[in-house]
């Protein structure tokens, strides 16, 4: 079972940065945002980061481990990472089709 | 810094204001930065339940709330064919009004059946994503409409209102991926019939005799089936952005 991302209105977008950032290890907060900012090309703000981290935190996509004083770093949970793959296959599809009819009006 | 994250509601901050304030120390917020924290401040306080448990309603519950109300409008499919049975073994009638079938004894199904699709109606409006208000309003005519049609067929306004409701709900669950084009498509088709039978277009009294209403108004058991399919599927492919 996935989650549908689109629920998070206008968290959907940065929680999708988010669990892609979180896709290759745990990371805090600054780590999370540095990563976004680096797949995006986008600041992402702090007041948004954290909406999102609580909202997939709540929805069992992500959880919070031990904090190493302030610095507590969250991890993809089996489901998250269901749903972030579910998400990207999605995506993936989407650009081939684009791509696939832009190469035809091209040709 | 720390005067921006005390707009965050307590218990919000117990849960997530020291790694606030030690991201905000790592790296100083700019001025849009300030700005987000502030949103993300009344967003926080519009969501009280985020940093805690209460607000947002399990992920399982909610699909299997969906998937009740796919259950439910199917048995209302069920209930309004069998509404349509019912009416068809009717007695039949001569009197001023011409030759026809006598189905009153259809209409307690048939008024249950059009409640049962009001649990379909709110499942997809539920489903919808947030800010879809049109959508939403769509769901809530499509059920009153429908529920008045089916308690007083002669009155065609609250079968008008009823489709037009749906049709809007409809629109809005294409565009948001939950339905397919063609099952709007489909459904609208079904209602088409009444008026193309009614003219004479579509040749039911010939083929059908005096049941011939009857067969059109069971074919509108294809609104049940297009309420209840995504309803009861497993979640499509999620989609990035709400709408």
């Amino acid at each position: 079972m996935t989650q549908e991302l689109t629920e998070l209105g206008r968290f959907a977008e940065p929680s999708m940065y988010i669990l892609v950032a979180l896709s290759d290890g745990p990371k805090h907060g600054y780590a999370i945002m540095t990563d976004v900012e680096a797949i995006s090309g986008a600041p992402l703000g702090p007041g948004t980061l954290y909406g999102a981290l609580a909202r997939l935190e709540r929805r069992g996509l992500i959880e919070a481990l031990e904090p190493d004083e302030r610095r507590r770093p969250y991890r993809l949970t089996a489901l998250g990472a269901t749903t972030l793959k579910v998400q990207l296959e999605g995506l993936a599809g989407f650009a081939r089709t684009g791509l696939a009819r832009l190469k035809e009006t091209r040709t | 810094m720390s005067r921006l994250v005390s707009l965050y509601p307590r218990r919000w901050r117990a849960r997530y204001g020291d790694e606030l304030l030690g991201l905000l120390a790592e790296r100083p917020p700019s001025g849009l930065d300030r700005l987000d924290l502030i949103r993300g401040a009344v967003d926080a306080r519009l969501h009280p339940g985020l940093a805690g448990p209460g607000e947002l309603a399990p992920i399982d519950a909610r699909a299997a709330r969906h998937r009740r109300a796919g259950i439910v409008t199917l048995v209302g499919a069920g209930l309004w064919l069998g509404g349509m049975v019912v009416a068809i073994n009717g007695p039949v009638v001569y009197d001023s009004w011409g030759t026809y079938r006598e189905g009153g004894a259809a209409l307690p199904l048939i008024i249950a059946a059009t409640a049962l699709l009001a649990f379909g109606l709110a499942g997809t409006a539920e489903r919808l994503p947030s800010g879809v208000w049109l959508g939403r309003v769509g769901a809530l005519a499509s059920g009153a409409g429908f529920l008045l049609w089916s308690v007083a067929p002669w009155v065609m306004a609250t079968g008008a209102v009823g489709v037009l409701g749906f049709t809007v709900l409809g629109v809005s669950a294409i565009r948001s991926g939950q339905w397919p084009a063609w099952a709007l498509g489909l459904s609208l088709a079904s209602v088409l019939a009444v008026p193309l039978a009614l003219s004479g277009i579509l040749p039911v009294s010939s083929t059908f005799g005096i049941d011939g209403q009857f067969v059109v108004f069971g074919s509108f058991v294809v609104i049940w089936l297009v309420v209840a399919r995504p309803l009861l599927s497993p979640s499509a492919a999620p989609q990035l952005a709400a709408s």
